[in-house]
């Protein structure tokens, strides 16, 4: 594509500008303030459109930028060039409102579609960030952009120049890996969602279990609460007082005694008595005395007789109605002792009953709670065995980020076997660029494993910032210069060098313009030097000088 | 004699987790058993048969005493019954200590058993799960004893983990009815001789379609089954094609009118196919949150029409892309994979 005719109409601080380059070399000089960005910027407008950002206001908005100074509805300009000979007359409004773009074929007066994409294939495919990222080449950027490994990775992979292919390989990798980091993240929220339930439920289990094995314990040991619980029981003895039947029995016993010697007593007066009373009688017999003395005597002995005779009777009949009641007492005694064990027996026997039935009752109770929670603990098992299974959105999700894993694996192979293809090429034709900048210094330029650009000086290999800012300016220019070489076969693009030799020295820009100026294609250097037209006229390059002034 | 035939009721299931409706979910069985009841006692229907699985899980004590009172309320009726996989007997199970009315006979032997109806002059055969799976088939060589009887075997199982049948197995075994349990799907297996009674409602959303019991009358060994439905719970399938130019908007107010013009009881599973635009792909979380829908299954692709992609773009990436992936052997994965690697491609 060559640029035949510039128009300015409106645009930034540009207005009724009209200049006619050549399709070679040329050289725009202006000082600064004279509006040389401003029509770099109008170049690439033209051929690619100026968006106003919606809703944005900032320094990025490039619409906002290069809007008009005096009017902001009046925003428009023309560009005529020619592609394969064929001359084209390009107009657009930038107006936001009134928005257009008009491509008509000179030569038969056709009027073709930018909106259907007629312009894009004139420009052979080109985006606007690729040609920015090549053709386009300013002075502040020192090393290429970030992107641009990217972009040229982009275009390694899309060599076929001329379709209006668009595809984005960087951006489509890290679409992929998005999604799939994006499925990942909602996989693993499900399953921790899910491990949390199961959690919670494992934290009810051990409760149940708990439970159960407390169950169990009591089941166990049921058997000795029971009867520990019986012997605890006082069985109440049958009514009697003791103390007062022990002193009754002494205070009994020691009556009978009393009785009995009272009795001996009596009997032994009853006896000596009657004794003394017959050794009298005989002895008055035998003397025949008349004493009344020995009748007195007799008589004391009488009555001493049957008085010991009487008490011996009254002791006795005591003694034997003593004995009588002790009997009697015994008995009651003994009665009273057998009907209280009989009692005892028989209470044991219905505490045995009921304790048996107690024990029955608990047991069953026991045996019923335990049940329960074993039948709780089974259905919350079988909840959680649910809950461990993976859902059949995890399902879906982890064919998701499988898919998406084949996907970009199979993208990033693709784009490695055509990338081996292209880069040799690519490599070869920056080499001869950078050779013939630094007259031979460094020979061969390349891209490492990581897209990082790298230079290779006899067998020692450099990254740029190894390199002094004048070199690298050197090398970057050649990449851009080698690179838009590369990804325009049929036709070149207009190249735009702003700046990009204010650190060349006076011999190496010698050798970059020298080598310009045997390029097929068309070029464009913005400069405020005159050093670069001295050159040129110096060494006989034909080039356009266009001037620019405030 | 008239008879009802109901099996997996499943009792204490909790189902559609997570769904607006969970909770008066949770009611459906317990409603529906109590209909049943009610349904018996209205009719004097002298025999209840419960196929196994009246339980969700192991059965709590209270949760027989309830139903145990159900059975209460219908003395008149003879309610025989069997343990399921889901209820299984286990060692400890509440079922083995539980007393029953009168009227109840629970077949709880692993064994088969045959209670004699005495009044009805019915015998009915069966055995009860002890085990979460049996996959060895239980029925196959069971024969009714002789005798003039209304013989009635009530059997649980049908697939391959649990006693799988053929509706032949009983042709000559003396049966004047088998009704079974296990296959949540109502369905007469040998017309008015096997049937599975299906569950009682739908347990889960993959239970599609009508959910009731049978009613029966069996008059000189001739039997005839009808099936009622009860309405608690119902799940639909909507299947809907989709194009391209259809809106979201569209989209979800024709479900919506669908779904406001059925009996409020279905509940819908949607699943849409076709083709849908590939840069506005339909929002299938929007219609998951829209009422009464259960579920949505998004079958749809992008209209991609991958001939045209490769010829376009030959020998660039995109087409070399697509015919590394029709290369792949095709299943899920590559399928998907092929949809979005495109999609990554294409985008802006």
């Amino acid at each position: 594509m060559k640029i035949t005719e510039i128009q300015i109409k409106n645009f930034g601080k540009l207005h009724n500008v009209s200049m006619r380059p050549l399709p070679g070399l040329n050289v725009i000089y202006g000082e600064n303030e004279t509006g040389k960005s401003t029509m770099q910027r109008f170049i690439t407008s033209m051929l690619f459109g100026l968006e106003k950002q919606r809703g944005k206001s900032g320094r990025n908005d490039n619409y906002q930028k290069y809007e008009p100074w005096n009017s902001n509805s009046f925003f428009a300009g023309g560009l005529k060039f020619t592609v394969g000979d064929k001359p084209f007359y390009l107009e657009r409004n930038f107006y936001h409102k009134e928005k257009s773009a008009k491509l008509t074929n000179e030569m038969d007066g056709e009027e073709l579609s930018v909106e259907h994409g007629d312009l894009e294939i004139l420009l052979g495919g080109m985006k606007k960030a690729s040609y920015e990222n090549t053709y386009c080449i300013h002075q502040a950027e020192i090393e290429t952009k970030k992107e641009f490994a990217e972009i040229l990775q982009n275009y390694f992979v899309n060599m076929s120049i001329g379709s209006d292919s668009g595809v984005d390989m960087a951006g489509a990798s890290k679409r992929l890996r998005d999604k799939k980091k994006e499925a990942e993240q909602s996989l693993e929220e499900q399953k921790q969602s899910r491990m949390d339930t199961v959690e919670k439920l494992r934290v009810e289990e051990t409760v149940v279990k708990r439970d159960i094995e407390q169950l169990q314990e009591q089941q166990r040991e049921g058997h000795k609460n029971i009867s520990r619980q019986a012997s605890g029981v006082v069985v109440p003895e049958h009514d009697s007082n003791q103390m007062a039947e022990y002193l009754r029995d002494i205070r009994q016993k020691n009556m009978q005694k009393g009785y009995r010697v009272r009795l001996g007593v009596s009997i032994l007066i009853t006896l000596l008595s009657l004794l003394f009373g017959i050794v009298n009688a005989v002895s008055h017999a035998l003397f025949r005395s008349g004493n009344w003395g020995f009748l007195v005597l007799e008589l004391v002995l009488l009555f001493g007789f049957l008085g010991g005779a009487g008490s011996v009777c009254h002791w006795f009949q005591k003694e034997k109605k003593l004995k009588m009641l002790m009997q009697k007492q015994e008995e009651e005694k003994r009665e009273l002792s057998i009907a209280a064990s009989k009692d005892k027996e028989w209470k044991k026997v219905q505490e045995r009953q009921e304790t048996q039935a107690k024990h029955q009752a608990v047991e069953m109770l026991l045996q019923e709670q335990l049940a329960e929670k074993q039948a709780l603990l089974l259905n919350l098992q079988e909840v959680i065995e649910d809950y461990l299974e993976p859902a059949e959105d995890e399902h879906e999700l982890e064919l998701q980020i499988q898919a998406y894993e084949l996907a970009y694996n199979t993208l990033q192979n693709l784009s490695k076997d055509m990338y081996q293809d292209t880069r040799k090429q690519m490599e070869a034709e920056m080499s001869k660029v950078l050779e013939e900048i630094t007259q031979g210094k460094y020979d061969r330029i390349g891209l490492d494993e990581q897209m990082n650009l790298v230079v290779k000086k006899e067998n020692q290999t450099l990254y740029p910032w190894q390199l002094s800012q004048g070199v690298m300016e050197q090398m970057y220019v050649a990449l851009r210069m080698g690179a838009g070489g590369i990804f325009t076969k049929e036709e070149s693009m207009p190249i735009i060098l702003d700046e990009v030799f204010a650190a060349f020295d006076e011999k190496r820009l010698e050798s970059a313009l020298k080598w310009l100026g045997r390029q097929k294609g068309q070029i464009f250097l913005f400069t405020c030097q005159r050093r670069e037209m001295e050159i040129l006229s110096r060494n006989n390059i034909p080039y356009g000088k266009i001037m620019l002034s405030r | 004699m008239k008879f009802i035939h109901i099996a997996d009721i499943h009792l204490g299931a909790k189902p559609d987790r997570d769904r607006a409706w969970e909770k008066e979910r949770r009611f459906h069985s317990w409603q529906a058993f109590t209909e049943v009841i009610e349904k018996a006692k209205e009719e004097r229907i002298p025999l209840l048969l419960i196929a196994g699985d009246l339980f969700h899980g192991q059965p709590l004590m209270k949760e027989l005493k309830e139903v145990n009172y159900q059975f209460s309320r219908i003395p008149q009726t003879q309610v025989v019954m069997i343990a399921g996989n889901h209820d299984h007997l286990v060692p400890d199970s509440c079922y083995r200590m539980f007393q029953w009315g009168e009227n109840v006979h629970f077949l709880k032997s692993e064994n088969m058993e045959v209670v004699d109806l005495e009044g009805l002059q019915t015998r009915v055969y069966g055995l009860s799960y002890w085990h979460k799976e049996i996959p060895r088939p239980l029925y196959k060589d069971v024969k009714a004893k002789e005798g003039d009887f209304c013989n009635i075997l009530l059997a649980h199982g049908g697939d391959e983990k649990h006693s799988p049948f053929h509706g032949g197995d009983f042709t000559d075994s003396g049966f004047d009815y088998v009704a079974f349990g296990h296959i949540h799907k109502p369905m007469q297996i040998v017309q008015d001789k096997v049937v599975m009674a299906g569950a009682l409602q739908p347990i889960d959303c993959n239970d599609m379609g009508e959910h009731g019991y049978f009613l029966g009358e069996i008059k000189e060994h001739q039997c005839h089954v009808k099936f009622v439905p009860l309405h608690y719970c119902e799940y639909v399938s909507l299947k809907l094609k989709v194009s391209p130019d259809l809106t979201q908007g569209a989209l979800q107010e024709y479900i919506q009118e669908h779904i406001g013009a059925a009996p409020a009881y279905q509940k819908f599973r949607i699943t849409l196919s076709g083709f849908c635009d590939r840069d506005n792909p339909i929002d299938t979380e929007w219609i998951n949150t829209m009422d009464r829908v259960e579920k949505v299954i998004n079958l749809c692709q992008a209209d991609y029409d991958f001939e045209k992609l490769k010829l376009k773009y030959k020998e660039q990436i995109l087409g070399r892309y697509i015919q590394t992936l029709e290369g792949m052997p095709q299943d899920k994965v590559t399928k998907k994979a092929l949809y979005y690697g495109v999609e990554a491609l294409l985008a802006e």
